[in-house]
């Protein structure tokens, strides 16, 4: 008898028993986003290439190998891991995965890669070896960053549907097992995890293992957590202080600036930030950072507060004990508060004027060294700190000396380049790091042992198929948003400080063209759901083709001589007018020629630029410096020459606005909504609510657009205007005037402004995606701390101990929606209703 | 032998089992990990219960497991006002016979909130459509002596 092919049988029966036994992965449930409203029927929209924008890489323990996260678009994200060879600098090959890939960390001994999907309830565990998926584990969607404790017992992630830090004890020394979690057992609708403040990305851990901290990006604050325990540390020991968004009698690092990365040397934190000026005078008008004093503590206004800092903060003591600023700080922008000329800022005009005691409110000048815009990523590389700045696409070291001290290792003109947008950055081996460059598609790698130009490599492994970014007018306009800062005077600013990943912070701000700088602010909105919500900004004014002011204040014309702007220079000289009459008098071959004839005092001033004498040759001269081109691609921004031949435009300030602009209506941007999935009774109940007239949000928050528009087609189904007046109280002066105003020039640049005696009309502010906004800044001016005081009248019950009501206007209640007749569960299952747009 | 196993074991999940003495016993019992107060109850969630639960017809009667008094319904001294607000006496009663109902030390598992969303059987049905109603939410925060979310 045969016994071979019996033999052969039973092996392949047990083979086939033993494939059946093992436990297949978990099925993934991945959110999806709503569809683009902008369509081809528009005459905006053209194609947009594929791309993959990667956006985190982790490494093994010896920078010889990576993987970066292929993380795609909002509306279009990503599936894919690409693995790197860092020693061979390049790419190995890609993964594919259940969901959208976000972040990643490999476990201290190098056997395992956790990698987060965002949109997905699970996040993965590959071998490191094989880059084979070994498991799946269940978690909260949107959980983002991820991190390993020191000893690899512990995987904290970092959750921004939660706002919280969530974790799983495992165990890796064979498979790699979740011995539990801090969310076991929690249901999906619950708060779970330690809360942290809105939108938790960085995470950085002591050195000692002992404390976790978590920066927040929306909610500007830093958590500190006991890494054992997982519990809050209040950071001022003070249970009488609370930050805004923090459990009662807890305090985070608060350095009211979005933190785009963290790293961590020996005793010290680094973090990276945009300073924490609010754009308002130093000591005066609102207390516009909750401080108890009025103003804001820093010297400069308006967009030239936003700054590129590094803090150093000590982890046993949790003090700040060095704080790193721009290093143009001063004195590029005519306004900038100058030490060395303190009256200058009276002879400023009123606007922009500033005190001669506020140069006290400056850092010290040994203090301004962060040369880059946008420091987003850090990563530290023996004794030197290296900072990827996704705003002007460059990387700058830094010495750390013993009390953790910063020393430049290059300075502005040397820093390394990048490939575009730098949105992470780590140790690539012995003296080399590498960036991932989220629109350039790219690895750059840095020699740091030589010089800029001869130091960096790139290597393609994202999607370039159709062509290095960009490609398309609406990646040029995305590409100025986030990497404004060429066309800024300082190349200190981008579009995306603040409208951070193109969502909102919790940062109200002073803006340009308001009538009072002094009393009023403006929260930030998010750049999300733009194309059917138009016009923009709280006095749904400004549309794709015109948002002058906040472009303008990052290149003001005075700073360019011939533009004949600059009062300190011009105001000795006749006017134009004048010349034009009389052309012998003093000055008017200055006045009539400058280009070719400009005043003396044009070379010597000491801020401006010297190289241009007008902004558009600047801005010209920024977008081929940035783009190798003067003029847009023209497949949706053009004019029609007299041919009928489309013309591209300029990129000159208008084209850089109607190329931002069109980005902003291109794609939604919005997060698909994770409460939405959950379909909650209580949110089905909210909305009959909304719906109801007695409550009447849907009158002014229309669904679905939830706001009332004109464009791209007539949106107000219950006949609702588009702008009104403010249906609560106006921030005022203490003489008691209206300070919600803005002033004639606003309403010059935008015409469709109304203002009256009754005050500014406001149009109603788009509602969805305010689940991911902050949660402590509502309102035009990010008065109301939460969702219960935006909607409850003074007093309602629902209100917490300490909370204020602010559906009223001047003492009137319920003049934004009927809720005083609502029971507290009613109102919370309006809100609940509102969280799932 | 068997018989000595017997009564450990009986001790042992008596022991196990989250306790409620009598309304009349000086110290209730509450299944570890739950931590509900008399100042909460009676600002929150007596309220609640009684709009909810205390109609005459369900547990405003002396004969439910799970009684209650309440404004309108049932009263302790048939000489109160048939709607003044419950008495001091009258809230720690509904007290202490809600905490017969909390013998889970997860709030959703009790059978108070079990038969609340119409996971157990109940008569009365779903008062809460599910656990996230924040009605709900409201009593589970009691439970585990948090503020309502």
């Amino acid at each position: 008898m045969n016994t071979l092919p019996m033999r052969l049988s039973l092996f392949l029966f047990a083979m086939l028993s033993l494939i059946a036994c093992q436990d297949p992965l978990p099925t993934v449930t991945v959110l999806h986003p709503d569809p683009n409203p902008m369509t081809p029927a528009d005459p905006k929209w053209t194609p947009q290439p594929h791309r993959d924008r990667p956006r985190q890489i982790c490494t093994n323990s010896s920078g010889s190998k990576a993987w970066i996260t292929l993380a795609g678009i909002e509306d279009a994200p990503g599936t894919q891991v690409a693995v790197v060879d860092l020693a061979g600098q390049k790419p190995l090959k890609r993964l594919d995965l259940p969901g959208t890939p976000w972040s990643c960390a490999v476990s201290p001994d190098d056997r395992y890669v956790v990698i987060t999907l965002r949109y997905s309830d699970h996040a993965i565990v590959l071998d490191a070896q094989t880059d084979a998926e070994v498991a799946r584990i269940p978690v909260p969607f949107y959980s983002e960053g991820v991190l390993f404790s020191p000893t690899g017992s512990r995987v904290f992630l970092s959750n921004r549907w939660k706002d919280s830090v969530l974790w799983w004890d495992v165990d890796i020394r064979n498979d790699f097992q979740v011995l539990s979690t801090n969310y076991d057992q929690v249901p999906a609708e619950d708060p779970m995890g330690t809360p942290v403040s809105d939108n938790p990305g960085p995470m950085a851990i002591s050195t000692d293992g002992t404390k976790l901290f978590v920066g927040s990006v929306a909610g500007c604050t830093i958590a500190v957590l006991d890494a054992r325990t997982g519990a809050l540390i209040d950071v001022d020991q003070d249970p009488k202080t609370t930050t805004r968004g923090a459990p009662k009698g807890i305090s985070h690092l608060d350095f009211h600036s979005p933190v785009g990365g963290l790293a961590v040397k020996d005793a010290y934190l680094f973090i990276a930030d945009t300073g924490r000026g609010l754009g308002g005078q130093p000591t005066t008008g609102l207390d516009v950072d909750d401080n108890g004093e009025p103003g804001d503590g820093t010297a400069n206004l308006s967009f030239q507060d936003q700054q590129n800092e590094i803090g150093v903060v000590d982890t046993a003591s949790l003090h700040e004990v060095h704080r790193y600023t721009s290093d143009s700080i001063c004195c590029k922008d005519f306004r900038d508060v100058d030490a060395n000329h303190p009256g200058k800022g009276l002879a400023l005009p009123l606007a922009d004027q500033w005190s001669p005691d506020v140069v006290n409110f400056l850092p010290p000048k040994e203090n301004w060294l962060v040369a880059g815009a946008l420091p987003e990523a850090m990563v530290v590389q023996g004794q030197s700190l290296w900072v990827a700045f996704a705003g002007s696409n460059e990387v700058q070291g830094f010495g750390i000396g013993t009390t953790g001290q910063l020393t430049p290792l290059q300075t502005a003109g040397q820093l390394y380049h990048t490939g575009f947008n730098p949105k992470s950055i780590a140790s690539a081996g012995k003296d080399r790091v590498v960036t991932v460059n989220r629109l350039g598609e790219s690895l750059t790698f840095i020699d740091v042992t030589k010089a800029t130009g001869k130091a960096e490599s790139h290597v393609i492994i994202g999607d370039n198929k159709a062509g290095p970014f960009p490609q398309t007018d609406a990646e040029m306009g995305e590409g100025i948003n986030e990497m404004t800062s060429v066309f800024t005077i300082d190349g200190d600013q981008t579009c995306v400080q603040c409208h951070r990943d193109n969502g909102s912070i919790a940062r109200p701000f002073v803006m340009p063209l308001q009538n009072s700088r002094a009393w009023s602010v403006r929260a930030v909105m998010a750049q999300r759901g733009l194309y059917d919500t138009r016009p923009w900004f709280f006095e749904s004014a400004m549309n794709e083709d015109n948002f002058f002011p906040v472009l303008n204040e990052f290149v003001r014309r005075e700073n360019f001589c011939c533009e004949e702007l600059d009062m300190m220079i011009w105001a000795k000289y006749p006017k134009i007018s004048a010349c034009q009459n009389d052309p012998t008098l003093p000055g008017c071959n200055h006045v009539l020629h400058c280009a070719d004839d400009p005043p003396p005092e044009c070379a010597t001033r000491p801020y401006g630029s010297p190289q241009f004498s007008t902004r558009s040759a600047f801005i010209k001269d920024a977008a081929n410096k940035l783009f190798g081109r003067e003029t847009a691609f023209g497949d949706a921004l053009y004019n029609l020459d007299l041919n009928g031949k489309k013309q591209p435009l300029e990129l000159n300030f208008d084209g850089m606005t109607k190329a931002v602009g069109l980005f902003m209506m291109r794609t939604p941007r919005l997060l698909p909504n994770p409460n939405r999935h959950l379909n909650l009774p209580t949110a089905a109940r909210g909305k009959v609510l909304f719906e109801q007239a007695g409550v009447g949000c849907n009158s002014c928050h229309p669904l679905p657009n939830t706001t009332t528009t004109p464009l791209p087609v007539p949106f107000s189904p219950f006949g609702m205007p588009v702008r009104f007046p403010p249906v609560v109280s106006p921030e005022l002066r203490p003489d008691g005037s209206d300070a919600m105003l803005v002033n004639d020039a606003f309403i010059a640049t935008f015409p469709l402004t109304e203002q009256t005696a009754a005050g500014l009309f406001v149009g109603s502010t788009p509602l969805r995606g305010l689940w991911d906004r902050p949660q402590t800044r509502f309102y035009h001016d990010g008065r109301a701390r939460s969702l219960r005081e935006t909607l409850a009248t003074p007093g309602h019950a629902i209100l917490k101990a300490g909370e204020i009501g602010h559906n009223e206007r001047h003492g009137s209640f319920d003049t934004h929606g009927g809720t005083s007749q609502l029971t507290p569960y009613q109102l919370q299952d309006l809100i609940n209703f509102v969280l799932t747009l | 032998m068997p018989r000595k196993i017997l009564i450990m074991h009986v001790i042992f999940l008596t022991l196990l089992a989250c306790q409620v003495e009598s309304p009349h016993a000086t110290t209730p019992l509450v299944c570890p990990g739950l931590a509900p107060t008399l100042p909460q109850f009676t600002q929150q969630i007596s309220p609640l219960l009684e709009k909810r639960c205390g109609d005459a017809l369900c547990h405003g009667r002396p004969e439910r497991p799970y009684a209650l008094y309440a404004a309108g319904a049932r009263r302790l001294d048939p000489a109160t006002l048939w709607k003044a607000p419950l008495t001091g006496e009258e809230v720690k009663a509904n007290y202490a016979s809600t905490l017969g109902f909390l013998d889970n030390p997860y709030p959703r598992q009790t059978t108070l909130v079990l038969k609340a969303v119409g996971l157990l059987g109940h008569k009365g049905g779903s008062v809460f459509a599910a656990p996230s109603d924040p009605e709900c939410q409201a009593v589970i925060a009691w439970m585990l002596g948090q503020e309502a979310p």
